[in-house]
C-alpha cells in the first residue's frame, strides 16, 4: 500500500512538473527570436533578420523559426525578395508506407551521365543566376547553414517536399544539387529521383556544403555566424 | 536436515548480496553522483535545442513515430523537459519524479529510433543539440545505460523539495 501511494504520488509531481515545464517552454518560444510556430500553417514566409556582408556578397541570416511541422521547404532564389518560404502541404499524412516520403537508391549506371561540377565551377554557375541550388541533406542542416538562395530536397523527405519544390522549379530549368561532402551520397539519390520525376538538366556539385563553406561563399541559416 | 540447512545458508547469503546492493545504489555518495551526472549531461543535451528549436524540429521530423501535428510542440517542450529536469537533478529538488520523467523520455528515443532502423532509415539522432550522430546500436546503447543510471535516484531519490525540507530540519 505504501508503495503505490508512493509511486501515485511520484506519478503525480512528475505530471505536475511536465505541465509547468510545458508552459515554461511555450513562453520561451515567444520570447525567442528563433522561436516557431505551434500551430502547423500551410505557408509561412521567413524574414531576413540580419544582412551580414562576407566574402563575396551579402549574406543574410534568416529567421527560420516558422518551418516546424514537418514543413517543405524553399528558399526563394530570387535574392531580391530577401524572404525565406517554407510551404507545407498541410495535408494530413500517415506514417505507415515509408516509401512515400524517401527516395529510394537509384542505380548507378542512372547516375553516370549526370555532369559533376568542381567548386569553382559551382561558383561560376551560381553567379551567373541561371541555375538553382538544391540542397539533398536532412532538412534541419538546410535550416541550419545552406547556400543563400538553394531550395531543400532532402532524400529523407523527397517524396513529401517535391511538390512545393515542383511550384518553384520546371523541369526545364537547370540544377545543382549538393550534399554535405565528397562522402556523402544524399545528391546522387535526389538527383537520379529528380531525372525520373523529368527534371534533365541536372548537375551534382560534388564537394558540396564542405567546400562552400570553407570558401565563406554566400550562405544563409539560423546559425550562418554573424 | 544437511540439505536444508545448506539451502537456507544459500539463501541468506543471497539476502546478504541484496542487501549489500540495495545500501550501495541507495547510498548518498552515489545517487549525488549520478544526480550530479545525468543532471548535466541532460542540461547540456537541450542547451542547443532549446535556443534553435527550428533545427530541432526538423531533426525530430525525422523520427517516424512523432505525428506531424505534435512535431512543434515537441520540439519546444522536449528540450524545455531536459533542460528543468536535469536542473532539478542537480539540485535535488524532486528528483524521483525528475528522473521519472527523462528515463520515459529515453525511452521515448530509443523506442523512435529501434522503429526507424526497423525500417532501415538513419537519420542525426538529436539527442544532443551540439554533436552530429546518427542514430544506431551506440545512441540506443548509450541511452539504455542513462536509464540505468537513472534508476537509483528514481528508485531511492527523495521525491520533496530538497532544499526547504533541509531547512526545515
Amino acid at each position: 500500500m505504501e508503495r503505490l501511494v508512493t509511486i501515485l504520488k511520484t506519478a503525480g509531481i512528475s505530471a505536475v512538473i511536465a505541465s509547468l515545464v510545458f508552459t515554461a517552454g511555450m513562453l520561451f518560444n515567444i520570447a525567442n527570436p528563433y522561436g516557431i510556430s505551434i500551430k502547423p500553417a500551410p505557408e509561412k514566409i521567413i524574414t531576413i533578420v540580419k544582412t551580414v556582408e562576407k566574402n563575396g556578397g551579402p549574406r543574410l541570416k534568416s529567421k527560420a523559426g516558422d518551418c516546424a511541422a514537418k514543413p517543405v521547404s524553399a528558399s526563394t532564389a530570387e535574392s531580391a525578395s530577401s524572404t525565406v518560404t517554407i510551404a507545407s502541404s498541410g495535408e494530413g499524412e500517415t506514417i505507415a508506407d515509408l516509401s512515400s516520403l524517401v527516395a529510394p537508391i537509384p542505380p548507378a549506371e542512372k547516375l553516370k551521365d549526370i555532369p559533376r561540377l568542381t567548386l569553382g565551377k559551382a561558383r561560376e554557375y551560381y553567379d551567373s543566376g541561371r541555375y538553382k541550388f538544391v540542397d539533398a541533406r536532412p532538412q534541419y542542416k538546410y535550416i541550419e547553414a545552406h547556400i543563400k538562395g538553394a531550395y531543400t530536397l532532402s532524400a529523407s523527405f523527397f517524396n513529401k517536399q517535391l511538390p512545393a519544390f515542383k511550384e518553384v522549379a520546371a523541369t526545364g530549368d537547370e540544377l545543382v544539387v549538393y550534399c554535405s561532402s565528397l562522402e556523402c551520397r544524399l545528391s546522387e539519390i535526389v538527383a537520379g529521383e529528380l531525372l525520373d520525376k523529368g527534371y534533365k538538366k541536372i548537375y551534382i556539385f560534388e564537394g558540396g556544403w564542405a567546400e562552400w563553406e570553407a570558401k565563406a561563399y554566400p550562405m544563409e541559416g539560423v546559425k550562418v555566424s554573424k | 536436515m544437511g540439505s536444508k540447512s545448506l539451502s537456507d545458508g544459500r539463501r541468506e547469503g543471497e539476502q546478504m548480496k541484496r542487501k549489500e546492493l540495495n545500501r550501495f545504489l541507495s547510498s548518498k555518495y552515489l545517487l549525488t553522483a549520478l544526480r550530479i551526472i545525468m543532471g548535466v549531461v541532460f542540461a547540456a543535451a537541450s542547451y542547443d535545442k532549446l535556443l534553435y528549436p527550428a533545427v530541432f524540429a526538423a531533426k525530430a521530423a525525422e523520427y517516424k513515430i512523432i505525428p506531424e501535428l505534435l512535431l512543434p510542440v515537441i520540439a519546444v517542450a522536449l528540450p524545455w523537459v531536459e533542460f528543468i529536469c536535469g536542473f532539478l537533478l542537480v539540485l535535488n529538488i524532486f528528483s524521483r519524479s525528475a528522473a521519472l520523467i527523462l528515463a520515459v523520455t529515453l525511452a521515448g528515443f530509443i523506442f523512435g529510433m529501434v522503429y526507424d532502423l526497423s525500417f532501415g532509415l538513419v537519420h542525426d539522432c538529436g539527442c544532443f543539440g551540439f554533436l552530429e550522430e546518427s542514430i544506431g546500436a551506440g545512441t540506443i546503447i548509450r541511452d539504455l545505460v542513462f536509464i540505468a543510471l537513472l534508476l537509483p535516484p528514481l528508485i531511492y531519490g527523495g521525491n520533496e523539495f530538497a532544499l526547504l525540507s533541509r531547512k526545515e530540519k
